[in-house]
C-alpha cells in the first residue's frame, strides 16, 4: 500500500466525517431556526440567510451548497459571537496549540526516561513505585489535579494565577495539569514497550555476542520499542484533545476546548461542527502520518515476501 | 514443545491480596455501605436550603458535627449531597458499563461469526471509533440532542463498545479458527450451543476484566461531562457537577469541590487497584 | 591426545534457583565436562532445564538467580566475572546459537548491519570496506548463495535455513573455542534439519570447535554426538560417551528416553495393499490459494493441492507427509469439508460398517487444548457429545464413556477433571476419545503428535494402532514426521507442494523410494546417519526390512 492509496483513504474519511456532521445538523431540525433566534429575526432576514447559507431547495442542493462552503473556508455564522465562525475558531487556535505543545513536551520528559528506567528496574523497588505513581495519576481526574494546584498554588500560596492566558506564570498550571495527567499513562506504554523488547530474543542473542549493554539497549531494544509507541500516538492525541476541553475550562484558557463547551452550551452549531471537522481532521492526518512512519520503522511490513 | 506435566498440578489456594488491595477494598464497600445506610441513619437532608447556614466549614477547620462535611453556598449540607451524588455516578457508572459491554460483546461475536463484508464493517467502525476521542463524541450528541438524562446514560453508554466488541471478535476468531469451536463443530454441536454454553463463558473473565478497567473510565468521563456542566443537571447532584459548582468557591468554601474531589480520586482509584489485581489473578490461574 | 588439558569446560555441581521469597529450584547437581574437540550433547524433554543450564554458562539468564557451583570455560569462572571480562569471554570464548532464528535476528535491522556490528567489536580499527568483506566471506563460508546480495536484506525475507547459517556465522566470527546450540533446528523443517547439523559439524572440523547441543531429539544425538547427558527434571540422569549412553542406555529414564525415539524401520511385510472397502478418496483436486485479487487474476498463487489423488481404506492407517506448505493440512481441511477444493472429487464413502450410512469422520487437531473447552470438566463434556446426538440415558453414556475412555489407554480419573489439568499427552487422548464417542468409520489426526514429547508420542501411537487393529477403523494421519510413519503407517502418502510425489505401502517406501525428494526425506531422519563411516559420507539408505533383522535395526545401521 503505497502512499498515494493511503492519502486517498484519508481523504475519503474527512468526506465521510463532513456528510455525517451535515447529516447531523439536518437532524436537529431547520439549522437557521437553531441558530437564529426565529422570534427576534424577521422572515425576510431568516429567508435571506437561507438562500446565503444554501438552506434552500433540495437536500442534496444543500449539501453541494454546503460543501462549496466549506471549501471556501465559510464555516457558517456563530450566533454567539456575531461573527463568521471560521474567524471564531481559528482565533482560538493558538492558545490550545501552545497548552497542547507544552503539555506534550512534559508529557514526553516525565514519561519516556522514567518509563524506560522502570522498565530496566522490572520487578524491583522503582519499578514498583512508578507503577505506582501511574496508577494514581491515572485514577486522579485532571480537572480534580487542576483544582487541587489552584487551591495550592494560587489560593493559598498566591504563586500563580488562578485564571485566564499572557504571561509564562499562565501556563505552568495548565501544563502541568494535561502534562501530569497524560504522563501516567503515557510512562506505562513506555515501560511496557521497552519490557516486551527487553525480552525479545533479539536481545538476548546481542547479548551472547558480547554486545555491550549500551549498545543492545540503543541498537536493538529501543528500535524495537519505538513500534509499539508509534503506534499509539493517536489515541494520545486524542487523549490530549480531550484533556483541553475540560482543562482549559478549568482554567479559564480561552483556547478550543474551552470553546467547544461554550459551543455546546449555547448551541452554536455552526463553532461546532468546524471544530469537529477540525479535530476529525487532525486525528486523520495524525493516522496517515503514524501508518506511513511505521512502514518505515518496520520493515516487515512496506517489503513483500520472503525471498 | 509442550509436555509431561500438566498444566497446572492442583489449584493454587487464594493468597491475601496486598495491602493496597485491602484497602481499596475497603473503601469500595465502606462506599457502598454508606450509600445504603445512609438515608436511613441520618437526618441531613439533600436539598434542605439554610440560608443561615451558608458555607460553613467542615468539622476541624471551624464547623460542627451537624454538618460534618460543611455546608455550600445555599446552606446544603455537603455530606448528604456527597453520598447522593455518589450513589448517582456509580449507579450511572454501573449502567453504562454493562449496555457498552453487552453491546460490545454482541457486536464482537456477530462480526466473528458472520465474518465477510459484515466483519469488515464493524472492524472499519471499531477503528473509527478508536481514533475519535470520547468526550467530543459526548460534546456534540449532547449539543445536537440537547441534556436530558435519558440520552446522557445512552451516551455514556456508548463509551467503550469497541474495546468489548474488539476483545469479543477477536476471541471468538481465536475459538473459531483452531480451537474447541471448531472441534464442537465438526462433532456436530449447533451454533448457538457453542457461543452461548462454551465460548462466552471462557471470554468472560477477560470481558469482566475490561469492565473494570472502563469502569473508573466511565466515572471519570461522567464527572468530566457533568463537571462542565453537560451532564447530570440540577436537580440532580453528581460528583461531578457538584465539583463544578465548587469551582466558583475555591477561596470561601474548598470543602465544596475538595469532597467530591477527593471522592472520586479514592473511588476510581479503588475500581482500577482491584481490577488490575484482579487481573493478575486471573492471569495466573 | 588431549587428556592431559585441563578440560575446555567444566561445570561442577551447578545449581540454579529463580529468586524469590521461596527459590524455585530449575536445576541441582548438575556435573560435566567438555573437552576440546568434543561435541556434547544435552539432552532431555522440555523442562528438564537443558535450556537454562546452558543459558548460564554465558550468564544468559533471564531473570536473577539464585547460584551454586562452577561454571568454568577456557579457564575463566563465568559467574565471578566483572562487566568487561564477561563482555571479552562471551566475545572471545563462547557463541551461542539459539531455537528460533527469525526471532533471534533484529528484526528492524538488515543482516549486514548486523554482522558490522559485531564485526566492529572484533576488528575495532578496519575501515568500512574491510569490515563488508569479512562479512561477505563470513557468510560465503556458511554456505549462503549470493552473499554479497544478502548484506542488505532484512531477516523475515529469509528461510529458516538462510537465518541459522546466518547465527552460526555471527556466533562464530569471534572465533570462539566452544559453539552452544540451544535446539538449533527444532523450529526447521526436516531437510534442513539435516543441513545446518552437517554445517555445525564441518564448521567443527575447520575451527577445530568444540560443540555443545542442546535437544530433546534423540535422532540427533545419535548421529553426531561423541557424548550425551541425560537431564530430568533438572538432574543429570546419566552421561557418557554418546555410543554407550545411546546404545545402551544405563539409568531406566534414558533407556525409555531412547527406546521411544528409535527408529523402527516398519517390519510389516505387505508389499500390496489391502482389499478392504473403501473410506475416503481423493481424485485429482486442485485448490490454489491466492494471497489477493490481484494475484488470482494474474493466476499468481500458492498450490496447496495439484491433481491430487489417494485413497484411504478400511482398517489401515494412511501416513500423509509433506514439508510446511505442502498442502497437508488443506487436504485435511477438505476431507473435513471444512475447505471446498476448486476442482477434482472428494468422495467419502457409505460406512464399510453397513454400507448404507454415510461416512462417520471425526477428526483430531494438533494442540489437544486447544479442542477442548477450558472450562468444563473431560467428563461433562464427554456427555455433551452423546447428549448432542440423541443419546438420552445418562447411564448407558456413562457406561460408553468409560469404555472409550479405556480403548485410549486412560484412566477413568481423568474424567473428573478440567483441561487444564490434564498433561499434553492425557488431553490428547481425550480428544481421540471424544472422536471416538460417536464410533467413528475414520478418523483424521492432523499432527496429533507435534505438541507433545517423545515418550508420550510412543503412547500416542499405540493408541492409534489399537484403534487400527481393534476397531479396523481407518485413519488418515497428517505429520511431518518420518520417524512416525515408519512406526505405524500402512500407506504413505507424500506430498510436496501440493502434488503427490509418492503413494505406496510402507514397506516398500523404505525398500527404494523412487523420487529423490522422498529419499532426501528419508535420509534427513536423524538415526540415518553412518558416523563410523569415512568423511561423513550417508549410506545409500535403510536396509531391507528382514524378520530377523529387528533387533539389528533398532541400532544404527
Amino acid at each position: 500500500m503505497n502512499f498515494g492509496f493511503r492519502l486517498l483513504r484519508a481523504l475519503i474519511s474527512l468526506w465521510l466525517i463532513v456528510t455525517l456532521v451535515f447529516l447531523a445538523l439536518r437532524a436537529t431540525g431547520d439549522p437557521i431556526t437553531a441558530i437564529f433566534d426565529p422570534d427576534n429575526t424577521t422572515q425576510a432576514a431568516l429567508d435571506a440567510y437561507r438562500r446565503q447559507w444554501g438552506y434552500t431547495g433540495s437536500v442534496f442542493d444543500q449539501y453541494l451548497a454546503y460543501l462549496s462552503n466549506l471549501l471556501h473556508g465559510d464555516f457558517g455564522f456563530s450566533s454567539m459571537a456575531n461573527r463568521d465562525a471560521f474567524s471564531v475558531v481559528t482565533d482560538r487556535l493558538p492558545a490550545t496549540l501552545e497548552l497542547v505543545g507544552c503539555s506534550a513536551l512534559l508529557m514526553m520528559l516525565i514519561g519516556i526516561p522514567v518509563g524506560a528506567i522502570a522498565a530496566i528496574n522490572d520487578g524491583g523497588r522503582i519499578d514498583r513505585f512508578v507503577m505506582t505513581f501511574s496508577t494514581v495519576g491515572f485514577a486522579l481526574p485532571n480537572f480534580v489535579l487542576g483544582l487541587g494546584l489552584i487551591l495550592l498554588f494560587a489560593v493559598n500560596l498566591h504563586w500563580l494565577p488562578s485564571n485566564g492566558i499572557g504571561t509564562p506564570e499562565h501556563l505552568i498550571m495548565p501544563v502541568l495539569t494535561i502534562g501530569i495527567s497524560q504522563a501516567a499513562i503515557f510512562t506505562r506504554f513506555v515501560r511496557s514497550s521497552i519490557l516486551d523488547a527487553l525480552k525479545l530474543q533479539c536481545v538476548t542473542s546481542a547479548r551472547a555476542r558480547g554486545i555491550s549493554e549500551w549498545n543492545v539497549f540503543w541498537f536493538h531494544v529501543i528500535p524495537n520499542a519505538l513500534l509499539p509507541l508509534v503506534t499509539i500516538t493517536p489515541l494520545l492525541v486524542g487523549a490530549m484533545v480531550a484533556a483541553s476541553a475540560v482543562v482549559e475550562s478549568v482554567f479559564g484558557w480561552p483556547g478550543i476546548g474551552r470553546l467547544i463547551v461554550e459551543s455546546v452550551a449555547q448551541r452554536d452549531l455552526a463553532v461546532l461542527q468546524m471544530i469537529v471537522m477540525m479535530i476529525a481532521a487532525v486525528m486523520i492526518t495524525t493516522n496517515l502520518i503514524v501508518d506511513l512512519t511505521y512502514s518505515r520503522l518496520d520493515p516487515r511490513t512496506s517489503l513483500a515476501r520472503a525471498h | 514443545m509442550v509436555d509431561t506435566v500438566p498444566a497446572r498440578i492442583s489449584r493454587r489456594r487464594l493468597d491475601l491480596p496486598p495491602i493496597g488491595v485491602q484497602l481499596a477494598l475497603f473503601w469500595l464497600l465502606g462506599c457502598l455501605v454508606t450509600i445504603a445506610v445512609f438515608p436511613l441513619v441520618s437526618h441531613l437532608s439533600v436539598t434542605a436550603i439554610d440560608l443561615l447556614a451558608r458555607l460553613a466549614p467542615p468539622v476541624g477547620f471551624g464547623g460542627g458535627w451537624g454538618h460534618p462535611l460543611g455546608t455550600d453556598d445555599l446552606g446544603r449540607d455537603v455530606l448528604a449531597r456527597l453520598v447522593a451524588s455518589l450513589r448517582t455516578s456509580l449507579v450511572i457508572a454501573l449502567g453504562a458499563v454493562v449496555i457498552s459491554a453487552t453491546i460490545g460483546t454482541i457486536i464482537g461475536i456477530t462480526a466473528a461469526h458472520v465474518g465477510g463484508w459484515v466483519d469488515q464493517v464493524v472492524v472499519a467502525a471499531v477503528d473509527a471509533q478508536v481514533s475519535v476521542p470520547f468526550i467530543i463524541i459526548s460534546l456534540t450528541l449532547t449539543a445536537i440532542f440537547g441534556n436530558s438524562l435519558v440520552l446522557f446514560v445512552i451516551v455514556l453508554g456508548l463509551f467503550g463498545w469497541e474495546r468489548y466488541t474488539r476483545l469479543a471478535r477477536a476471541m471468538a476468531m481465536a475459538a473459531r479458527g483452531r480451537g474447541y469451536v471448531l472441534a464442537m463443530n465438526t462433532l456436530g454441536f449447533s451454533w448457538p450451543r457453542i457461543y452461548l454454553r462454551h465460548v462466552l463463558p471462557n471470554i468472560a473473565s477477560t470481558l469482566l476484566v475490561t469492565a473494570t478497567i472502563s469502569f473508573p473510565e466511565v466515572i471519570l468521563l461522567e464527572t468530566s461531562l457533568s463537571f462542565l456542566g453537560l451532564g447530570i443537571q440540577p436537580p440532580m447532584t453528581s460528583l461531578g457537577n457538584m465539583l463544578g459548582f465548587g469551582r466558583s468557591y475555591l477561596l470561601t468554601g474548598w470543602w465544596i469541590a475538595v469532597a467530591p474531589g477527593v471522592t472520586i480520586f479514592l473511588s476510581a482509584l479503588s475500581v482500577s487497584v482491584i481490577g488490575d489485581w484482579a487481573r493478575s489473578v486471573i492471569g495466573r490461574t | 591426545m588431549h587428556a592431559a588439558e585441563d578440560p575446555l569446560c567444566k561445570v561442577e555441581d551447578l545449581g540454579i534457583a529463580i529468586n524469590g521469597d521461596v527459590p524455585v529450584p530449575i536445576v541441582d547437581d548438575i556435573s560435566f565436562e567438555i573437552r576440546k574437540g568434543d561435541y556434547f550433547a544435552l539432552v532431555g524433554e522440555s523442562g528438564s532445564g537443558k535450556s537454562i543450564t546452558c543459558h548460564s554458562m554465558m550468564r544468559l539468564l533471564p531473570f536473577k538467580p539464585k547460584i551454586k557451583g562452577r561454571i568454568a570455560i577456557d579457564g575463566h569462572d563465568v559467574w565471578s566475572l566483572n562487566r568487561s571480562k564477561l563482555l571479552a569471554f562471551r566475545r572471545k570464548s563462547v557463541g551461542m546459537v539459539f531455537q528460533d532464528p527469525l526471532a533471534a535476528l533484529n528484526p528492524v535491522r538488515t543482516i549486514g548491519a548486523q554482522m558490522l556490528e559485531t564485526l566492529r567489536i572484533h576488528f575495532p580499527t578496519a575501515d568500512a570496506d574491510d569490515l563488508r568483506n569479512r562479512a561477505v566471506q563470513a557468510l560465503r563460508e556458511v554456505h549462503i548463495p549470493e552473499p554479497g546480495s544478502r548484506l542488505g536484506v532484512y531477516p523475515h525475507q529469509l528461510s529458516g535455513g538462510l537465518n541459522q547459517r546466518v547465527m552460526i556465522a555471527l556466533a562464530l566470527l569471534g572465533n570462539p573455542k566452544l559453539l552452544i546450540a540451544d535446539e538449533p533446528t527444532t523450529a526447521l523443517d526436516m531437510s534442513v534439519q539435516a543441513e545446518v547439523l552437517d554445517l555445525i559439524d564441518e564448521m567443527r572440523r575447520k575451527n577445530d570447535l568444540s560443540v555443545l547441543l542442546v535437544t530433546h531429539d534423540l535422532g540427533i544425538v545419535r548421529d553426531r554426538a561423541t557424548h550425551i547427558a541425560v537431564l530430568q527434571n533438572g538432574r543429570m540422569v546419566e552421561q557418557g560417551p554418546a555410543a554407550s549412553v545411546a546404545d545402551a542406555p544405563q539409568a531406566a529414564y534414558s533407556k525409555e528416553l531412547f527406546e521411544a525415539s528409535s527408529v523402527d524401520w516398519p517390519d510389516r511385510d505387505q508389499t500390496r495393499r489391502s482389499r478392504e472397502p473403501l473410506c475416503l478418496t481423493f481424485n485429482m483436486v486442485n485448490k490454489t490459494f491466492f494471497a489477493s485479487k490481484k494475484d488470482r487474476a494474474n493466476g499468481v498463487g500458492i498450490p496447496a493441492a495439484k491433481n491430487m489423488s489417494f485413497t484411504v481404506r478400511r482398517g489401515e492407517i494412511v501416513a500423509l507427509i509433506g514439508e510446511s506448505g505442502s498442502g497437508k493440512t488443506t487436504a485435511a481441511k477438505m476431507a473435513m469439508d471444512l475447505e471446498k477444493p476448486d476442482s477434482g472429487d472428494i468422495i467419502l464413502h457409505p460406512s464399510p460398517r453397513n454400507f448404507k450410512d454415510p461416512l462417520n469422520v471425526q477428526m483430531v487437531f494438533q494442540h489437544p487444548r486447544d479442542s477442548l473447552d477450558p472450562l468444563m470438566r473431560v467428563e461433562d463434556q464427554l456427555h455433551e457429545v452423546l447428549s448432542v446426538h440423541g443419546w438420552k440415558d445418562r447411564g448407558k453414556r456413562q457406561e460408553h464413556i468409560l469404555k472409550t475412555i479405556e480403548d485410549v489407554g486412560l484412566s477413568a480419573e481423568v474424567l473428573a477433571r478440567r483441561p487444564t489439568y490434564l498433561s499434553g499427552g492425557e488431553a490428547q487422548r481425550v480428544v481421540i476419545a471424544r472422536a471416538l464417542l460417536l464410533e467413528p468409520d475414520m478418523l483424521i489426526a492432523d499432527e496429533p503428535l507435534s505438541a507433545v514429547d517423545v515418550r508420550i508420542q510412543k503412547h500416542i501411537l499405540e493408541c492409534l494402532q489399537r484403534l487400527r487393529d481393534r476397531l479396523g477403523i481407518a485413519i488418515l494421519l497428517i505429520t511431518h514426521d518420518l520417524r512416525v510413519v515408519f512406526e505405524i503407517a500402512d500407506q504413505v502418502v507424500v506430498l510436496r507442494y501440493g502434488r503427490v510425489v509418492e503413494d505406496v505401502p510402507v514397506s516398500m517406501f523404505t525398500d527404494g523410494a523412487r523420487d529423490e525428494y522422498t529419499q532426501k526425506l528419508i535420509d534427513a531422519v536423524p538415526g540415518n546417519y553412518d558416523k563410523d563411516g569415512a568423511d561423513g559420507e550417508k549410506n545409500d539408505g535403510p536396509p531391507p526390512a528382514k524378520a530377523d533383522d529387528t533387533v539389528m535395526m533398532r541400532v544404527l545401521p
